[in-house]
């Protein structure tokens, strides 16, 4: 091994100094100066040193720097790499070409999700999520995809509708044999596998059916610009009920407690104060809501408030993927002269109006009931995972997810909607899933 | 085949430098777009179960890879050979252990996501020479030998 000093030569067995033998007693003293030639080599083995670490430094930093989490500099070359990726059939790709807190709440869902899928005995216990969403859409490719820079429309500073003008999709997704039990498999598919059908989009075809290009939302989040899947959908609805984007967005307003911010958001909702509601979800999940909030209250018939005030309430909380779960305990409602009050006992709840004393209790089996009579005919397996079905929300609290941003708390509704789908899911036990394919009968 | 302590220095530089060039090949397929471990670590940091325990703490340190390896020479540089050549065989341990993490989980060539079997083996095969030097240039300052 050779390096190149002032004489040109590598010189490991003449060494600058030589600190192995230091621990041996032998440090310089001042009556025993170091060698020229020492010393020489030490100035050449601390130069090399100095620009080895500096050089790895450099690269760890040009490593780092290369994330592809970052977002693109310009709406075009976002769906430029959208538009690579899903040639590539880049999942991966694809997920980080998506604006993060869209991604990380769809994930923490899929996430929630999955784990009730495994107890369940649904998924295998081992198959992870990141490969469970890629094999979702696995055979996900696309070609020749164009998009006209030139017409895409600037709605504002952080909101670009780019419009894809050209190319082919082609979806060709796959059962993963591998995610789902073989119990699983052998009841949901007694006769073997399906087989999945491909299906080719042209976009021309598209282009000609609906008359305009399709129209695909970029937006800016910290400085780098990305895909939307919200903006996208918030985009068409827009423009499928003839709206278009407002000029202002609707600001948020955000708790100092997680349990406060559902307060206000409930209070709000039955106040019929819509604005209020947008406004108290959280800005980076839900900016599609407070950026298209006036136009949708435009269009909405002036509500009638239900004129009931939350004197108290309490709330459990659970920590749940990114945020927390505000699960009611109790409260206190009024309403003109009456007062109702609702108390979590276990899995029910007890509602009691203090004025006529009148007191109910709601309960799993109160649902259990209603089904036995709503669904006579149905097999009483099935009847059961029916009823396990509707009363995991009851079983798990009725509750809404708050999120923490800027050191302040909202509600996030897509949250809330997933962990209420989970609830749901949570009720049910293995032996009702055999039911519901039908397997008992 | 004797190394002596300037072979094992060489074999151990060597291996640091395959290791390195090892990292930054491909890691990681998805679809058809190929990832090295840098892009890799970045891509799944961000998953929504992003590993945990000591696959997660081995994720994080694989971005000291880079530095560890040009302390480790430098340190060599300055002459404070035994640390040097403990850092070395660190290192190697260190990615030796990821890349065999990788290469038992390398999955399907149909799965839309898998590792890929390059890199990981690249920066196995430097690893063990970074080790081997590494393990002789201890030997051989031990014993006194510096040839």
């Amino acid at each position: 091994m050779t390096y190149p000093g002032s004489g040109g030569q590598w010189q490991p067995e003449q060494p600058p100094y030589q600190p192995q033998q230091y621990g041996h007693g032998s440090w310089p003293t001042a009556t025993q100066p170091p060698r020229r030639r020492s010393r020489r080599g030490l100035v050449i083995g601390i130069v090399i040193a100095i620009v080895v670490v500096a050089g790895g430094t450099a690269a760890t930093v040009w490593a780092l720097n290369r994330s592809t989490q970052a977002g693109s500099a310009t709406p075009q070359a976002a769906v430029a790499k959208l538009a690579a990726d899903v040639s590539a059939g880049d999942l991966l790709g694809v997920q980080s070409d998506l604006a993060p807190a869209e991604t990380a709440a769809i994930k923490d869902i899929g996430a929630d999700g999955s784990n009730q899928l495994k107890r369940l005995q649904i998924e295998n216990p081992g198959y992870a999520p990141q490969t469970q969403a890629a094999n979702g859409a696995g055979g996900l490719s696309a070609s020749g995809l164009r998009f006209d820079a030139a017409n895409a429309q600037t709605i504002n500073d952080h909101l670009v509708i780019n419009k894809l003008v050209g190319g082919t999709i082609r979806l060709s997704p796959k059962l993963d044999q591998n995610m789902f039990t073989q119990q699983f498999l052998r009841s949901a598919f007694p006769n073997g596998l399906p087989k999945t059908p491909s299906n080719t989009i042209d976009i021309a075809d598209v282009i000609r059916r609906t008359g305009q290009p399709v129209r695909i939302a970029t937006i800016k989040v910290n400085g780098g610009w990305y895909t939307s899947v919200f903006y996208t959908a918030a985009d068409y609805a827009l423009q499928s009920a003839r709206l278009t984007w407002p000029a202002t967005s609707l600001p948020a307003t955000g708790q100092y407690t997680a349990d406060n911010a559902v307060r206000s958001f409930a209070q709000a909702l039955l106040n019929a104060d819509y604005q209020a509601a947008i406004e108290a979800t959280d800005p980076n999940e839900m900016a599609v809501l407070h950026d298209a909030g006036t136009a949708l209250l435009n269009r909405l018939r002036k509500p009638t408030p239900t004129g009931i005030t939350i004197d108290t309430i309490t709330f459990t909380d659970k920590p749940v993927a990114g945020g927390v779960d505000a699960v009611l305990r109790s409260a206190t409602l009024r309403k003109g002269g009456d007062t109702l009050s609702i108390q979590a006992q276990h899995a029910c709840y007890a509602i009691a109006d203090q004025n006529t004393g009148d007191q109910r209790t709601l309960c799993p089996s109160d649902f259990a009931g209603q089904m036995q009579s709503d669904l006579a005919g149905l097999p009483p397996d099935v009847t059961t995972a029916l009823q396990h079905l509707t009363s995991g929300i009851l079983t798990s609290g009725l509750g809404l997810v708050a999120t923490e941003t800027g050191g302040r708390w909202y509600v996030s509704p897509a949250r809330s909607v997933g962990e209420l789908l989970v609830a749901m899911v949570s009720g049910l036990q293995p032996d009702d899933i055999k039911a519901l394919l039908g397997e008992n009968h | 085949m004797r190394f002596s302590a300037r072979g094992g220095a060489g074999l151990a530089f060597a291996g640091l430098v395959v290791v390195l060039v090892g990292a930054f090949l491909p890691w990681l397929r998805s679809g058809s777009a190929l990832r090295d471990s840098y892009q890799s670590v970045d891509v799944l940091r961000v998953q929504p179960a992003p590993p945990g325990g000591a696959a997660g703490v081995l994720l994080y340190a694989w971005l000291a890879v880079i530095p560890l390896c040009s302390v480790s020479v430098a340190l060599y540089a300055l002459g404070v050979r035994r640390t040097a050549a403990a850092l070395a065989c660190l290192v190697a341990v260190l990615v030796a252990v990821v890349s065999i993490a990788a290469m038992l989980n390398m999955g399907a060539a149909s799965d839309p996501i898998g590792f890929s079997p390059i890199g990981p083996i690249v920066t196995l095969l430097g690893a063990a020479g970074a080790f081997l030097g590494g393990i002789v240039v201890l030997r051989r300052l031990q014993s006194g030998v510096q040839r």
